[in-house]
């Protein structure tokens, strides 16, 4: 059975008692159910952990968790492939955070020279996620998870190298200094308080930005330094865009270049809270809900 | 779960601290908690270096808000990041000139003081490396330079941390080295700290080298080939650079190099694709091979690439090693006579491909009574890891047998190598009997060779003998100025010489020493008439180098041609002899 967000039932409820047009956009804000793929280089949920957000994680790591390998796969009821090849499950959620690293989303099985694309590129997968999204819901997704946003939204932004190759993206260099981002948005510029904020990139071969579409907010934008190819070295990138978001009908897509655990806990928390407006921090109730599925 | 109880716990400290220990939350306090309260990770760092240093506190303390941290003088923060409220991440730089030895780290949670006495050491030891960071699957040469190290070869070895494995290393001087180390492609990408060993030493570059996510990757087929086969392969890989004239193949067990596969034929395709033919041994070791693919300083470990099977043995090609013989050598301290009678049978197959050079034949004396000085041929140089070849079971027993005697060799297997072969046990110089012929009876076994009777084919030489002068022991010393004369026979029934000829020869060798005109190895030898007496000239000694030299004489002879029935091999000779040897000194 299909739930409806929160945030839509009250907007229908309000609709309803004062009359608002066909017009009217109703934005869902409150994501109470929050599907997690865990991935094996990113963990989004450790800041859904500090912040108290309830969440429901689903395997999809393509070989071991780089920041925990106690991690057993195994003991992760949910699968990535059951979540998004299911539509009506998918529909349970009001917002899925797909970490970097996650099986069915490159060309390559990780380490082997097996494909690795059943997820991206099975059509009706990616019908679901668009539905998904287009109905008020929120996809945040992670650096190698990109294929799936260039899949679903093609034209929304153009990733760096042949946006027709999957993978090709991956060619950001790990600066250890990190990166010197520019902060363009207003209201994340209030949130870290300023206007630049050092992007930390742990791994190199991160998912680099050529340019978005008009439509694509761009949060954070700075110079980084792509690999052409083994031959032909490096080339720097001016003003790239790092962290961006776009509606899709009623709901939301976030991309991140980078990886959200790389930042600074603090800084990162806030940001991730701006960004995905409508996470409620301090409601997961662990007493009811028993293990929130995370580590 | 945890963070949830983590931040409770973390709000209900700050609430109640302060009651509890009745301080104002400024400056230091002296209540006890804080002694032992932080832990700090890495204790230690060199100087002129940067590193990440973990501070865990054994309660939640650090503030998100507000926590610095101080390593004291010549130690730069470069940033602190707070985890949660147990840990927190500094970044630091230690300076050249910052001061060696051990020094108090404090943090500063919402300006109240936590120290940690003696909490980090800066030693004068550091070293970097380079590249410092690999692909999965990679292979790739670094070096790794060192600052106030004392590196040598022999004590210092590296440790990259888990999968990645030191292929070689060699020390350069002091301070550099070099290292071929190899990414197992299965291993978790991330840093990895360097442990640096020099005798009892340990420096530790931490997070030094990073493997990254992505990976050189292949794949081979076929995965599984048999002994002794030829087959073809083709290889598929992702992100590498093969290149048509500078590719290689080469095969690994248990990471270890092993030659009992050549790549007969080799084609590049691309840069990511290529086939070719290789042949495997037909004595190849059992089990799985790792390939690894190199192209210019850029190598691909394809690991369990493929497995090799058993074949079974291929008993048309069996050659047989058979030697019967008397060894005795004369103890240089007391003069006294030792004497071991060994008798072994030996069924193989030769080596398909071969492999090893084998060395060369080197000059040697001509019958009889040409005395030579010659140079000592050199052994093969070759630096193929040859296969063992593989031997054939023939029962539980062979025998020599003969109408005076039947000498039993009994089946026996080398560990290490795991080769069948038969040896006579406790024999001793009544199981020879001279001047007789053997035939090779072997008992047969399902699976090896069956049994076979070949007739005639040990013999044994003609007569025994022994040095009789001079008495070669205590340091025998001979002036090379001088002519040496030794003599031999029996003693004791009046025997001269060793009865050798027409059916065995008789070969005596001054060996060990070096030529004077070249420095090389060298040896005087010759294959006297067997009359008993005969003697190196001193024209001859003093083309030697006075050395520590032994004296050798052999009796010796041959069996005919022969072969199992079922082998194409018949060409096997059964050696037999009686040697001495003796220590010497040219002077």
């Amino acid at each position: 059975m299909m739930k409806i967000p929160y945030g839509i039932g009250l907007g229908l409820t309000v609709c309803t008692l004062v009359g608002c047009g066909n017009d009217t956009e109703i934005v869902a804000l409150n994501y109470d159910d929050i599907a997690v793929v865990a991935g094996d280089f990113d963990e989004i949920q450790a800041a859904f952990d500090r912040q108290e957000i309830a969440h429901q994680v689903y395997d999809g790591f393509t070989s071991t968790a780089t920041y925990d390998e106690d991690i057993d796969p195994d003991l992760i009821a949910l699968k990535v492939e059951s979540l998004f090849g299911d539509s009506e499950e998918l529909s349970t959620y009001d917002a899925v955070i797909v970490n970097s690293g996650v099986r069915g989303f490159g060309e390559y099985v990780y380490n082997g020279v097996d494909a690795d694309d059943s997820l991206v590129s099975d059509a009706a997968l990616i019908d679901n996620v668009r539905t998904f999204v287009e109905n008020g819901r929120l996809l945040m997704v992670s650096d190698w998870a990109y294929d799936l946003v260039e899949a679903a939204w093609p034209d929304a932004i153009d990733f760096y190298g042949d946006d027709t190759l999957l993978d090709d993206a991956q060619a950001g260099s790990a600066a250890t200094e990190g990166v010197s981002a520019s902060v363009l948005d207003p209201g994340l510029q209030g949130t870290l308080d300023g206007e630049s904020f050092n992007v930390q990139y742990d791994y190199s071969y991160w998912s680099a930005i050529d340019s978005v579409a008009d439509n694509v907010e761009v949060l954070l934008a700075g110079d980084v330094e792509v690999r052409i190819s083994e031959a032909e070295g490096y080339e720097t990138l001016t003003d790239a865009p790092l962290l961006v978001a776009f509606d899709v009908g009623r709901g939301r897509v976030v991309y991140s270049t980078f990886h959200w655990r790389a930042q600074d806990p603090q800084l990162g928390d806030a940001m991730l809270l701006y960004v995905a407006e409508g996470l409620q921090p301090g409601t997961a109730n662990y007493e009811n809900t028993g293990d929130t599925g995370a580590e | 779960m945890k963070c949830y109880w983590q931040i409770a716990f973390f709000a209900l400290t700050f609430a109640i601290f302060p009651v509890l220990t009745g301080c104002d939350g400024k400056g230091e306090g002296d209540t006890g908690l804080e002694a032992g309260a932080l832990a700090v990770y890495p204790t230690l760092g060199g100087v002129g270096t940067s590193m990440e240093v973990e501070i865990d506190a054994t309660f939640s303390l650090f503030s998100f808000e507000d926590t610095q941290v101080d390593f004291g003088a010549g130690i730069l923060v470069d940033s602190v990041r707070v985890k949660d409220g147990w840990t927190l991440v500094a970044d630091i730089t230690i300076e050249a000139d910052a001061e060696l030895g051990n020094r108090e780290v404090t943090a500063t949670v919402e300006g109240r003081n936590w120290p940690v006495d003696d909490g980090f050491d800066v030693i004068a030891e550091s070293f970097s490396v380079t590249p410092n960071s690999g692909k999965l699957g990679e292979t790739l040469e670094v070096e790794l330079f060192g600052t106030s190290t004392t590196w040598e070869a022999g004590t210092t070895w590296p440790n990259f941390d888990d999968g990645i494995e030191i292929i070689e290393f060699t020390v350069l001087s002091a301070t550099i080295a070099q290292a071929t180390i190899a990414i197992e492609p299965d291993s978790t990408p991330g840093p990895r700290d360097i442990w640096m060993q020099n005798g009892p030493e340990v420096v530790i570059l931490y997070n030094g080298f990073t493997v990254d996510r992505v990976g050189l990757a292949a794949s081979f087929d076929p995965d599984e080939v048999y002994q002794g086969e030829t087959v073809s392969f083709t290889v598929t890989a992702r992100d590498t650079q093969f290149d048509p004239t500078d590719t290689e193949l080469s095969f690994l067990e248990d990471g270890d190099a092993i030659g009992d596969v050549v790549v007969s034929d080799l084609t590049v395709l691309d840069a990511t694709n290529l086939y070719g033919q290789m042949q495997v041994s037909n004595a190849a070791t059992l089990g799985w091979r790792d390939v690894l693919i190199t192209t210019d300083d850029e190598g691909v470990l394809i690991e369990d690439a493929f497995e090799i099977l058993d074949a079974p043995p291929d008993l048309s090609e069996v050659v047989i090693g058979l030697t019967f013989y008397v060894s005795r050598a004369i103890d240089n301290s007391t003069g006294a006579l030792s004497e071991s009678v060994v008798a072994y049978a030996i069924f193989q197959i030769p080596l398909d491909p071969p492999c090893g050079g084998g060395g060369s034949m080197g000059d040697g004396p001509q019958p009889y009574d040409n005395n030579g000085v010659f140079e000592t041929p050199e052994a093969s140089e070759s630096e193929d890891d040859c296969p063992t070849p593989e031997s054939v079971g023939a029962g539980d027993y062979v025998w020599l047998e003969s109408d005076a005697n039947v000498v039993t060799l009994e089946r026996t297997v080398d560990s290490d190598s795991g080769t069948i072969f038969y040896w006579g046990n406790d024999l001793t110089l009544d199981d020879y009997v001279f001047d007789n012929w053997y035939d090779l009876h072997t008992q047969g076994e399902e699976g090896g060779l069956p049994e076979y009777l070949l007739e005639d084919v040990q013999p044994t030489v003609p007569g025994d003998w022994y040095l009789q002068t001079p008495a070669l022991y205590g340091d025998y010393t001979v002036n090379r100025a001088e002519d040496f004369t030794y003599t031999w026979g029996v003693t004791e029934t009046g025997q001269v010489g060793a009865l050798s000829y027409p059916d065995a020869i008789f070969y005596t060798g001054i060996f060990g020493s070096t030529l004077v005109e070249s420095g090389k190895g060298g040896f005087a030898a010759c294959y006297p008439w067997d009359d008993g007496e005969h003697t190196y000239t001193s024209s001859e000694l003093s083309q030697l180098d006075p050395n520590p030299v032994y004296f050798v004489g052999t009796s010796y002879m041959e069996g005919p041609e022969f072969g199992f029935p079922d082998s194409v091999y018949q060409e096997n000779v059964a050696p037999t002899y009686v040697e001495l040897q003796a220590y010497m000194v040219l002077e």
